[in-house]
């Protein structure tokens, strides 16, 4: 295929999913900037092997095995740059009412699930930034990361439990505010 | 029962598993209600995970300015220019937009159209009043010769396919104010997108795909086809409703009404292809996941097989609507005709249906050559594609999976279902409804059904029995699993 070809085909797929590869790549580096040049990396990396892409794949998941990749060097070549998110101060002042305490209550755990995703182990979360942004499944994933579905699965449950354990409950769940036991959002 | 492993059921929760695995996970998750509880508890977990991870690095106008140095770069490389692009309006293009703006008030739209050599002079492309009466802020709208304007964007950017068309891997885009009708808009940005129509006010969030196509039910007036992505629609003509397709089904909203939408953003282009010929399935159209109705009401309507639960159509105020697609078989369509000299169109129907597999069903084909005299067989076996709809958590199934059998006088259509009615048949002249409660009866009654009846399964559901086509998918499978080295 030309260069030409190549250029125009992934201007159109960079149109169509530089938002979401961003994200991906803005989640991994954790700085715009690096973001910024992962992204550019990637889309100059799928020009140079457009020729080698098989037509009949996913361009989307391709696109997202590159920018996979790229993170991974980035992140070998330096420590990895993550910043936790203080607990969001101030703002509004707080509303008795029941709404405005669900809103809290929601942020709350907002806060700490990210809090606890960055403490998770680098290969889970990595799988289910893949999951998220890539909209890959557990075969993707497996054959992007050297591993078994099986494995794939196994690794994302077993964080996710651990993930549930210091949580100290179910996620998925909110405090009852009269009882002060949890139920089923 | 054979439970699944807890770390498939958390894969099946967290979108991991593939077809065709999904789908049977998905069937023992519906039918078994320890795996359920898993599931939902899983399923209510990722989404407030998937919110942290998504949620936190959409940020500004970063991604708009990556994107902006990748198409920089892929120019670089390839000397290409970026596709379609017509925005960045060069300082010297300034009083050209404000030119623009004010011929806009006197009624006239002036865009700008991209040209290869990165030029873009004003072109003229409709007259007359402005959607929605409200004014365009900036000129740095496309418009695509011969489209007609269906709404306007009044917050936010998106680009629009330039070619009415194109499937949206392959169209070439362009930034527009102007939403035109029948091409694909992508709200590119990274801020959500507002739009007006001539009788509704939409927003998406970033990177939805959407179009405006005719509305065949009100002339003059366009409905809005979501392809995926999340959005807000306001009705606000009090005496016209609105209809919004997605890959699922039609919602017919009420005037006035107010609800959310929310499609899957993993839907696959590629594989769309035109309402009414494309049916839902992992790989062609789960697109309606949730729909929430903030004010007034709104009908959903699966396509499909008729839908003939009204209860679950309507989705009052303050209700949740949400669909789940389960592809619990593949099947495909055999068709042979009366007389052994149809015999070899039929094996080449099978031939052209299933490539390399004639010799598996030779021996079928030939029980039926004897079977057939002057009458005429027809098995029809489409997707059995079921619909999960819950309103509030009360949950209903839709499908489309049809079986139809006619054999002389007798014609008998099947849908796999677990309504209580199953399906109908014309027994000598007589239509008789098919119910799992008559079923056993009517083989005893009908020896022709017998044959038929047998194929399918009956298992206990709660509200009674649900029949299936399992065991002719299992038949497909061992057969698809026996290669033709060990039938030989």
């Amino acid at each position: 295929m030309s260069g030409e070809d190549a250029g125009e085909a992934l201007s159109r797929l960079a149109v169509l999913h530089h938002g979401a590869l961003y994200g991906y790549c803005r989640r991994r580096l954790g700085r715009d900037a690096d973001a910024n040049d992962a992204l550019q990396e990637t889309f100059l990396r799928a020009h140079k092997y457009w020729g080698s892409l098989d037509q009949s794949r996913d361009a989307r998941k391709w696109l997202f095995g590159i920018a996979h990749n790229v993170c991974v060097e980035v992140a070998r070549s330096r420590a990895r740059h993550v910043t936790l998110e203080e607990l969001p101060e101030g703002g509004e002042a707080p509303s008795a009412t029941s709404e405005a305490l669900e809103r809290i209550a929601h942020e709350e755990r907002m806060v700490h699930i990210r809090r606890e995703l960055e403490r998770m182990p680098d290969k889970a979360r990595r799988i289910l930034e893949l999951r998220f942004f890539g909209q890959m499944d557990s075969k993707d994933i497996a054959a992007l990361e050297g591993m078994t579905e099986t494995s794939v699965r196994v690794t994302v449950h077993r964080a996710l439990e651990s993930l549930r354990e210091k949580l100290g409950r179910k996620l998925g769940q909110e405090p009852d505010e009269a009882t002060g036991s949890t139920r089923q959002t | 029962m054979n439970h699944p492993q807890p770390h498939d059921i958390t894969a099946l929760a967290y979108g991991l598993v593939p077809s065709p695995e999904r789908e049977s996970l998905l069937e023992h998750v519906h039918f078994c209600a320890p795996c359920r509880e898993a599931y939902d508890l899983a399923l209510a977990e990722q989404a407030e995970v998937r919110e942290v991870l998504l949620g936190e690095t959409r940020s500004g106008d970063a991604e708009s300015r990556a994107l902006d140095a990748v198409l920089q770069q892929l120019k670089k490389a390839g000397q290409v220019q970026r596709p379609g692009r017509l925005i960045s309006l060069r300082p010297a293009a300034w009083a050209l937009q404000a030119a623009a703006a004010l011929l806009l008030a006197a009624g006239v739209y002036y865009v700008a159209v991209a040209l290869p050599g990165g030029e873009t002079p004003p072109t003229t492309v409709a007259g007359g009043e402005s959607a929605g009466g409200g004014s365009v802020k900036s000129p740095d709208a496309a418009s695509l010769p011969g489209l007609e304007a269906g709404g306007r964007v009044t917050d936010g950017s998106v680009m629009v396919a330039m070619d009415p068309e194109a499937n949206p891997e392959t169209a070439r885009w362009t930034r527009s104010k102007v939403i035109p009708a029948n091409v694909w808009v992508h709200s590119s940005g990274s801020e959500p997108v507002a739009c007006e129509l001539d009788n509704a006010r939409l927003s998406f969030v970033p990177d939805s795909m959407f179009k405006l196509v005719p509305d065949s039910g009100t002339p003059g007036q366009y409905a809005i086809f979501v392809l995926r992505g999340d959005a807000n629609f306001a009705v606000k003509d009090p005496r016209r409703s609105l209809t919004v397709q997605t890959g699922t089904g039609d919602i017919l909203a009420t005037p006035g009404s107010t609800f959310d939408l929310e499609c899957d953003p993993a839907f696959v282009f590629a594989n769309y292809r035109q309402r009414g010929k494309d049916l839902p399935s992992p790989q062609k159209g789960r697109a309606l996941v949730r729909t929430h109705v903030q004010r007034g009401d709104v009908l959903f309507m699966p396509y499909g097989e008729s839908w003939e639960r009204p209860e679950a159509s309507r989705v009052a105020s303050g209700q949740t609507l949400e669909v789940q697609t389960v592809v619990l078989d593949r099947m495909q369509r055999l068709r042979a005709q009366g007389g052994s000299s149809e015999l070899e169109e039929v094996m080449n129907l099978v031939e052209r249906l299933l490539p390399g597999e004639r010799r598996k069903f030779e021996d079928e084909l030939e029980r039926m050559r004897k079977q057939l005299d002057t009458a005429q067989k027809i098995i029809e076996l489409t997707e059995n594609v079921v619909l999960k709809i819950s309103v509030n958590g009360r949950e209903y199934e839709h499908s489309n999976g049809v079986m139809q059998i006619i054999e002389g006088a007798t014609r008998v259509t099947l849908r796999v279902t677990t309504a209580e009615v199953l399906g109908e048949a014309e027994l000598d002249g007589k239509k008789v409804e098919l119910r799992a409660a008559n079923f056993e009866e009517l083989a005893r009654q009908h020896p022709q059904l017998k044959e038929m009846l047998e194929t399918l399964s009956l298992k206990e559901v709660p509200g009674g029995r649900r029949i299936s086509l399992r065991r002719i998918a299992v038949q497909q499978e061992s057969r698809q699993e026996t290669s033709p080295q060990q039938q030989r």
